[in-house]
């Protein structure tokens, strides 16, 4: 290499990075091509002058916070892309300076020790292409969290009808109240809460009485028609917690937590009163029916739901045999109800 | 281990203190909300008892800012945080919360222009109140753990001092934690007690 050749800004001017060196008060020492390229200031007229009055704007910014710091303390410093706007007015190309689009610049402020004078350099990276990758990222990133927000919605509705037509698989079909398979699982479900938490479960048998008698005077479609209204009733009447299944052709079972004996009673009293009142118009007669009650209550007349259920069948055998239209608990006689 | 007087940590923890208020200014700047800072702890520890000074944070996943400082004496200087606290410190600094992965390069460097800010703060009001003069290396992010924080440590055999400052910070009513580490060398901490000492003494306190 020839003698004389300033080797290190030969270096420099290749460098696809900005370097600016500045004196203690700030005065452009030197400034590579990059520089010049980028700010459109050639280094002869950047030279000599302070950074401030080449670019008054940045008065005031972190990157002349940075710059104090490196000349009064010695201390390098970043200047990150992510967190503040582009600190110096350098573009990517001419017809950016129009728009005033800044390149996107990552700085870094080294303090240098030339003799006794306080001096630094300023790195500068244009990290725009990098800036704009990661600002694509977020927002596909962002994409992808609503579409999953969409998915998720979706599936939760999914879910939704699928337990809804898991419940109306577990209801009767002619009346809408469970069947039998699933007041028999309510029974025991409220048989251990109530044993669990020294309750009470009191059951119900409601009975149509001679429904055979209906459907062979009226047809089917009549005796139907008075089971639905007695499923009606019973929702109608009883508590929101009652569970109403169809236990027979002829027969609901209830299942009602929490409640006295006095208070099924009444209950129970006020079902049949309404349904042997209520007359049926059907195909021109007028049908009416009456029903039948049993009730019993645990822990009072059975300790498991086979119990209470025995108890059930007597009481019903003594309804029925007393002349119908009757409710009746166990240990009652017929007179006493 | 040489002995550090209860007047020489206080001190000490004074001056850091003031340090810290003045990063706290230039970081409520860039979050542009009041950015509240302050150093309430200062212990010396030799490197085996720094992890146990670190318990009771949730350390196990941390982010690292560190530095070199020389000067009257030499440190490796470092701002330790949990991950999930620096995610928050980054999230308000960016303007929007950061989702909880890792840390991008852009995100790791605005993590290590707030670090950079804090210890050269910290560093920069030493050498004014000691009256010396430092140089400071550039800061660089990782990302560590327990293991690797304790690989660190015993990686620098000459540095058997730990000094560990906690740093109780605030940003828009949030408290976070993380602490200052500065490693150094049995005789660079002889040269801060001394420049302690000539402090208190230029103060006409000792």
């Amino acid at each position: 290499m020839a003698v004389g050749i300033d080797c290190g800004s030969l270096v420099t001017d290749a460098l696809p990075n900005g370097i600016v060196v500045l004196d203690g008060e700030t005065k452009v020492l030197f400034w590579n091509k990059w520089m010049e390229r980028h700010s459109g200031i050639p280094s002869d007229q950047a030279q000599g002058r302070c950074l401030g009055e080449l670019f008054p704007r940045i008065a005031g910014t972190r990157l002349v916070a940075a710059i104090q710091t490196a000349l009064m303390h010695r201390l390098a410093g970043i200047v990150s892309p992510s967190i503040h706007a582009p600190p110096l007015p350098l573009y990517r190309h001419a017809e950016d300076c129009a728009k005033d689009e800044r390149l996107a610049q990552l700085i870094h402020v080294v303090p240098i020790k030339l003799a006794d004078a306080k001096v630094c350099t300023l790195y500068v990276q244009d990290v725009t292409a990098a800036v704009l990758r990661e600002r694509r990222l977020n927002e596909q990133a962002k994409e992808l969290a609503a579409s999953n927000a969409v998915l998720q919605a979706q599936l939760d509705e999914i879910q939704a009808l699928q337990s809804k037509i898991a419940e109306m698989s577990a209801r009767d079909a002619l009346t809408g109240v469970l069947d039998r398979e699933h007041i028999e699982q309510k029974l025991e479900e409220a048989f251990a809460i109530a044993a669990k938490n020294a309750g009470t479960v009191a059951v119900a048998l409601f009975d149509v009485d001679l429904l055979k008698k209906i459907n062979e005077t009226h047809g089917h479609a009549a005796g139907d028609a008075i089971l639905k209204s007695l499923a009606g009733l019973l929702k109608e009447v009883l508590p929101g917690n009652a569970s109403v299944g169809r236990l027979d052709e002829d027969s609901f079972l209830v299942v009602m937590p929490a409640i006295s004996l006095d208070e099924v009673q009444h209950l129970a009293e006020q079902v049949r009163r309404r349904f042997a009142d209520q007359q049926l118009g059907y195909q021109g007669n007028l049908v009416t029916a009456t029903l039948s009650a049993g009730l019993a209550i645990f822990p009072e007349h059975g300790g498991t739901s086979e119990e209470l259920m025995q108890c059930l069948d007597l009481v019903m055998f003594l309804a029925r045999h007393d002349g119908y239209d009757r409710v009746l608990a166990y240990g009652q006689t017929p007179q006493e109800a | 281990m040489v002995e550090v007087s209860e007047l020489q940590r206080d001190a000490l923890s004074e001056i850091i203190n003031i340090g810290v208020g003045r990063a706290a200014a230039s970081l409520s700047q860039i979050v542009r909300d009041e950015v509240e800072l302050s150093a309430p702890t200062v212990l010396f520890l030799e490197p085996s008892e720094v992890n146990q000074a670190l318990n009771g944070v949730e350390f196990d996943e941390l982010s690292v800012v560190s530095q070199d400082f020389s000067g009257p004496f030499d440190s490796r200087a470092m701002l330790v945080f949990p991950e999930k606290n620096a995610l928050v410190i980054v999230g308000h600094m960016l303007g929007e919360m950061v989702p909880p992965e890792q840390l991008s390069e852009f995100e790791q460097e605005a993590m290590c222009e707030f670090g950079n800010i804090i210890l050269n703060a910290c560093i920069s009001s030493l050498a004014d109140l000691f009256a010396v003069e430092f140089e400071g290396s550039l800061p660089s992010y990782r990302h560590a753990d327990r293991q690797t924080l304790e690989i660190l440590e015993t990686s620098v055999g000459d540095r058997p001092v730990v000094l560990v400052v906690q740093v109780d910070l605030k940003i828009r009513k949030q408290e976070l934690q993380g602490h200052l580490i500065f490693m150094m060398s049995v005789t660079s901490l002889s040269e801060l007690l001394d420049s302690i000492d000539h402090y208190l003494a230029r103060q006409g306190i000792v």
